[in-house]
């Protein structure tokens, strides 16, 4: 019966569960403050600065989030950068930055398209009533991004779910690495995988159906 | 040749079928008019298994369309069908599109269903066309490939719905001398149309249809002559105007 | 940082070694490629189908799957593909460590193709499958000869876009043992000590494959895409792109 499993190894399942949940949020919070500011540099009217946009999204988007993390993990050390003293503490942060830098691209290209979305003559509006540019970002045009950005942030934010399994290889203990610890020592793979299926899906499954019904509500208010 | 008797139909809540009766012999010209949502395209697209019906009894070329286990493709095979909007395939050119259904339903040999391909692109006046892809053909030229591509199955009945709406003046005419063509051949034909002159000139009789039903089904001389039917004397003042 | 390895990258025999990651780099990309597209078509078709039995099993498989990180899909195989295929195969079969995250890709992958390639199909004009029924064609002639051509090709860029997450997924095959470009790199810094200088480089290189194919995609004349399609689309490259 798989879920039974789960009630005799808790620290590691629910344990592991929590973690990965920590590293979600974290994450997804860093992407939206990262993805909103590259978004700007993306649209700025400094060429240098759309450039330097640019090339976060490409350079994030283009290369593999396990490679992020390694050099996250065992890069940074070596220049001198910790994350903390604490190992454990280390890494896990290490992970929850790694999710924010590469889901932030993402993050960054939907604002961005939601910025270009914004009725030109809005702007035109806000500069002529005097507001300055920023003041015109801040208060016209950022806020009417919001509606055509939430669903896609929402598919980004399951991505992210699934992609802190990756945590796992540089040692971090969330849910997936939990269960490969339980089938190493129990040899029950299939009860130890279907157990972490489930909660997987426990996370994906209700944020999909969220996802599916903002993307309606919006899409139908518009 | 076709035969409706008491033929329902409902989309959910709307009856779009009421009890229709309705019969066409072989090789007559039956013009269906009607203002729009009362059940024309339903009624011809329930000939050729498009649309299934509820209740009643439908009869097309010998073959019980509403029996449970009915061969549709067979049905089909002797029912062409023109629709407004050409549903012409963009990723095959125009004979292509004409030697499709021969080569894979009639099963015929590629260079027999070119040569029947191309000669009825000659009827439909389009053969320079013939290995343009439909985005670079008129409305009106890709019309007229539809007809070929539905007369390519040599079908005993064609379908016709609207063929005309989504034209240009200019090119209603391109199409409409092909279907008045057709008519004279004695094809049988069942066509929604409002145009009138068509009508007046084709079609053996008129059958005007309103909120499902069939109001008035009369000979094409004495419906424009003076129509029976209040509603259909209305419509008709209508369509004539303008 | 060790500043005197960079050298490294100019030797032949070390440019050897990762070309022979990136070798088996692609290699997993185009196996697990190549079989999850059948798998992919067959889910699409299966989810588009009349009949429940068909339908909903379709439905389950695709949305389970693309639930669940394509990691552990990895992992699972990794340990337990070999028992999975024994009462195929004989008491003695070993799934090689290749084939076992070939498949765990390839699982995820034909999900998302699935989707990608339903999002064509439903994205055609309705007067597309009803004029290609008038005229006779059976169900299986109008996708074969209408619907397919024309979704399929429509979704190319889909499909190559979702190639780079492969490429890019890839690199997690290394933790089961195949030696992919990532697990290459990481043999040379643990021998090293340079895992700045190596992990650059790999980048660099999944960076030249990636970006090239995602540009080629963006690049491709297909025609106009239906915006159900378009959205269906970003929906999948959001939620689906993995590592
Ligand atoms: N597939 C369908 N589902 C629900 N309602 C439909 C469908 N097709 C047509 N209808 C409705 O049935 C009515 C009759 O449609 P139709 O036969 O197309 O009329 P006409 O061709 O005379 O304009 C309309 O109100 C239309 O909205
Ligand atoms: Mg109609």
């Amino acid at each position: 019966m798989p879920g039974a499993i789960a009630f005799q190894f808790p620290d590691l399942f629910f344990g592991g569960l929590w973690v990965t949940i920590q590293i979600s949020a974290l994450g997804l919070a860093g992407a939206l403050v990262i993805g909103t500011a590259v978004a700007l540099l993306r649209i700025s009217p400094a060429a240098p600065l759309r450039w330097l946009g640019a090339a976060y999204v490409e350079f994030f988007r283009n290369t593999p989030l396990v490679v992020q993390l390694f050099f996250l993990f065992l890069g940074l050390p070596l220049v001198g950068l910790r994350f903390s003293s604490d190992t454990f503490e280390s890494i896990f942060r290490a992970a929850a930055t790694g999710m924010a830098l590469y889901h932030g691209a993402y993050v960054a290209e939907v604002v961005r398209g939601g910025l270009l979305g914004v009725d030109k003559g809005q702007i035109e509006a806000a500069r002529s009533l005097g507001l300055s540019y920023a003041q015109m970002l801040r208060y016209v045009q950022l806020p009417q991004t919001f509606r055509a950005v939430v669903p896609p942030v929402g598919n980004i934010a399951i991505a992210l779910v699934k992609n802190t399994s990756l945590a796992s290889t540089i040692g971090v203990t969330e849910l997936l690495f939990g269960a490969e610890i339980v089938e190493s020592r129990t040899f029950r793979a299939e009860e130890s995988f279907a157990t972490a299926t489930l909660l997987y899906l426990l996370l994906t499954i209700p944020l999909g159906l969220a996802v599916n019904y903002l993307e309606r509500r919006l899409l139908v208010a518009r | 040749m076709i035969e409706f008797r008491d033929v329902h139909k409902h989309f959910g809540p709307l009856h779009v079928l009421n009890g229709i009766d309705l019969s066409v012999a072989e090789r007559e010209v039956v013009v269906i008019i009607g203002p729009s949502g009362s059940g024309k395209s339903t009624l011809i697209r329930t000939i050729n298994g498009l649309e299934a019906i509820e209740s009643g009894t439908l009869v097309v070329n010998g073959i019980a369309v509403h029996a449970e286990h009915v061969d549709v493709n067979r049905l089909r095979k002797d029912v062409g069908m023109v629709f407004q909007s050409f549903n012409l395939f963009p990723h095959l050119t125009a004979i292509e599109n004409v030697m499709l259904a021969p080569l894979k339903v009639r099963k015929l040999g590629r260079s027999e269903a070119r040569d029947r391909a191309m000669r009825l692109l000659e009827k439909v006046g389009i053969p320079e066309k013939a290995d343009a892809p439909p985005a670079r053909l008129s409305g009106g030229q890709q019309q007229r490939v539809a007809i070929a591509r539905a007369l390519a199955m040599e079908p005993r009945i064609m379908l016709f719905d609207e063929p005309t709406s989504a034209l240009d003046a200019e090119m209603i005419r391109e199409v409409l001398d092909v279907m008045r063509d057709l008519a004279r051949e004695g094809m049988t034909m069942l066509v929604v149309t409002h145009e009138v002159g068509f009508a007046r000139e084709a079609s053996n009789r008129v059958v005007f249809m309103d909120g499902g039903r069939i109001i008035e089904d009369s000979p094409t001389r004495e419906f424009f002559a003076a129509p029976r039917e209040e509603r259909a004397k209305q419509f008709l003042s209508k369509v004539i105007r303008h | 940082m060790r500043p005197d390895t960079w050298g490294m990258f100019v030797d032949p025999a070390i440019l050897r070694f990762f070309g022979q990651g990136l070798l088996e780099t692609l290699s997993i990309a185009a196996a697990s490629t190549l079989l999850s597209f059948p798998a992919g078509l067959l889910f699409a078709l299966g989810r588009l189908s009349r009949r429940a039995w068909i339908r909903w099993p379709s439905i389950a498989y695709i949305e389970a799957i693309r639930a669940l990180p394509v990691l552990l899909l990895i992992v699972y195989f990794g340990i337990k593909g070999s028992t999975l295929f024994r009462p195929l195969f004989g008491s003695d079969f070993d799934l090689p460590r290749f084939w076992a995250g070939v498949l765990g890709l390839s699982l995820y992958t034909s999900a998302v193709l699935a989707e990608i390639i339903r999002a064509g199909i439903v994205s055609l004009p309705r007067g597309q499958a009803e004029a290609a029924r008038a005229l006779g064609l059976s169900y299986a002639q109008s996708l074969r000869h209408v619907i397919l051509p024309q979704a399929l090709r429509l979704m190319v860029p889909a499909m190559m876009g979702q190639l780079t997450t492969v490429i890019k997924d890839t690199s997690l095959v290394g933790t089961i043992g195949v030696f992919e470009l990532l697990r290459q790199g990481r043999t040379i810094y643990t021998q090293f000590f340079n895992p700045i200088e190596v992990l650059l480089f790999v980048s660099l290189v999944y960076f030249v494959v990636c970006f090239a194919l995602s540009q080629g995609s963006r690049r491709l004349e297909v025609g106009r895409v239906p915006r159900i399609a378009q959205v269906k689309v970003q929906e999948l490259q959001l939620r689906d792109q993995a590592a």
